[in-house]
């Protein structure tokens, strides 16, 4: 995914289409932050989410944080090689290590979030 | 926060720093499952400054340090260095610590950080009826490096231009590099093998910088757990407290000398007496971890004990851990499940260490 091109969450996830699903995952400045990450609790394909309802569980070795739904949607596919491979998203934040996509997110919504821009600027300020 | 002389390079090689027992030190370098397996494929260097040690030496030493420590010293020869635990009366750990017999009368004790203070102080109350005896603290002038891996010994024989091939494990000797007088000893907590150099502060710089030379690996104190979980040790604040006796850690193997020392009445009541619990190890299957203090149950749901440490294990693939649980669940095979929080975890008891070379 291009980054210019996602959106972004204060709670460190972005979120970008790709055809009429949204995908999501965590970003650079998030992986980077947890270290090596050891598991991945995706989400159950079929599960209705709200907006910052817990999606799933990223562990490394010293810590366990949850992952939040950016925009409200239905799960509809997770990132199965992460079960075997969770460093994926270490290696590759918007590439090979998505996390799940959503169906039905609200157009309005998604622009509501941090452009990429907005979300360099808001890291910036919190570190 | 204190900060060991290594600090600066720490932060120059970009290491992610956290506060340990009140010292400013380094989590992780690279990563710590990278750091892991250089551990255990290569050469890893670690910075144990914030470690302490004690020289303790005169006349009645041996007789003072045999009634203080779990350990038989009086049978061991010099040179030697064993693990064993300093004990309160009631027989609670005090601290688990390494005791190097230089000779007879002249000993080396090297102590956990968070534990020194605490540590130092019973010693020197316990000192009355000792004249000859003194009691030194080494902190600020003796510092500590650890290199561990199938390849450390290269790495310290490369250091010391001499053959390590007669050092035994748990014994130690002294050489110079540079000037400066080492003590090495051939331990460690990683489970690989490995050496423990102490050096006057000033000279630890430049050991570091050689050893970094010579192709260790800068390794962190996640590594440093993850190694030391996977190869059964114990962590004092862990599984190590004055909450629990040797006899509850299943380490009674360090504290059954025949003659007296501080704690082993309290030791012996116990082993009469059956312990409530008893340290545990289990292995889930799968990746997700317990931690320090979650709760075990029994199949049905009752609470039967406590999380002591949790880790997923590089070298494993798999989680593994450490728990006090009621001995009727001790035995192989028994299934728990640990409350991580927001789910159970099914684990299983199994024998340590987790994982072998």
């Amino acid at each position: 995914m291009d980054q210019k091109q996602l959106r972004y969450t204060r709670d460190h996830e972005w979120i970008g289409m790709d055809g009429d699903l949204a995908v999501v995952g965590i970003t650079d400045h998030a992986q980077a932050a947890l270290g090596d990450i050891t598991f991945i609790e995706l989400p159950v394909v079929g599960k209705a989410l709200k907006a910052h309802d817990v999606l799933g569980v990223v562990e490394s070795v010293k810590a366990a944080s949850d992952i939040y739904a950016p925009v409200a949607g239905t799960v509809k596919a997770v990132n199965a090689a992460l079960n075997d491979k969770p460093e994926l998203v270490n290696q590759q934040p918007y590439g090979e290590g998505w996390i799940c996509k959503l169906a039905d997110v609200s157009a309005a919504e998604l622009a509501g979030l941090m452009t990429a821009a907005d979300y360099e600027a808001f890291c910036a300020s919190e570190a | 926060m204190q900060q060991t002389i290594l600090h600066d390079r720490h932060v120059a090689l970009g290491a992610r720093m956290v506060p340990f027992a009140g010292w400013d030190m380094p989590v992780q370098y690279e990563g710590v499952l990278a750091e892991h397996q250089r551990t255990r494929q290569a050469v890893a260097l670690f910075d144990t400054c914030h470690m302490d040690a004690f020289r303790v030496r005169g006349r009645g030493t041996l007789d003072y340090l045999s009634r203080m420590l779990t350990d038989d010293l009086r049978t061991l020869a010099d040179g030697r260095c064993p693990y064993g635990f300093l004990l309160r009366d009631d027989g609670g750990v005090l601290d688990d610590l390494i005791a190097y017999r230089v000779t007879a009368e002249d000993w080396m004790l090297v102590v956990n950080a968070g534990t020194a203070e605490g540590d130092f102080a019973w010693l020197r109350q316990h000192l009355e009826g000792n004249a000859g005896v003194t009691l030194e603290d080494l902190r600020g002038a003796q510092g500590k490096l650890d290199v561990q891996g199938p390849e450390s010994q290269a790495a310290v024989e490369g250091l010391l231009r001499q053959d390590l091939g007669a050092l035994k494990r748990f014994s130690f000797g002294a050489w110079r590099y540079d000037g400066a007088a080492l003590t090495v000893s051939r331990t460690g907590y990683t489970g690989e093998n490995g050496y423990e150099l102490y050096a006057p502060v000033a000279a630890i710089p430049r050991l570091w910088d050689r050893l970094i030379e010579l192709g260790a690996t800068p390794a962190g104190l996640g590594a440093r757990d993850t190694l030391r979980l996977e190869a059964g040790l114990p962590l004092y604040g862990h599984e190590l407290s004055v909450d629990v006796t040797p006899v509850e850690a299943g380490m009674m193997r360090y504290a059954g000398k025949n003659e007296p020392f501080t704690g082993r009445e309290a030791l012996l009541a116990r082993m009469t007496a059956g312990v409530a619990w008893q340290l545990t190890p289990f292995v889930i299957a799968g990746r997700q971890t317990a931690r320090n203090g979650n709760r075990v149950q029994a199949a049905d749901g009752t609470d039967i004990g406590w999380v002591t440490s949790g880790s997923f294990a590089p070298s494993l693939g798999y989680a593994i851990g450490f728990a006090y649980v009621k001995p009727a669940h001790a035995g192989a095979g028994c299934c728990w499940r640990v409350d991580v929080g927001r789910r159970l975890l099914e684990a299983r008891v199994t024998a340590a260490p987790f994982y072998r070379r």
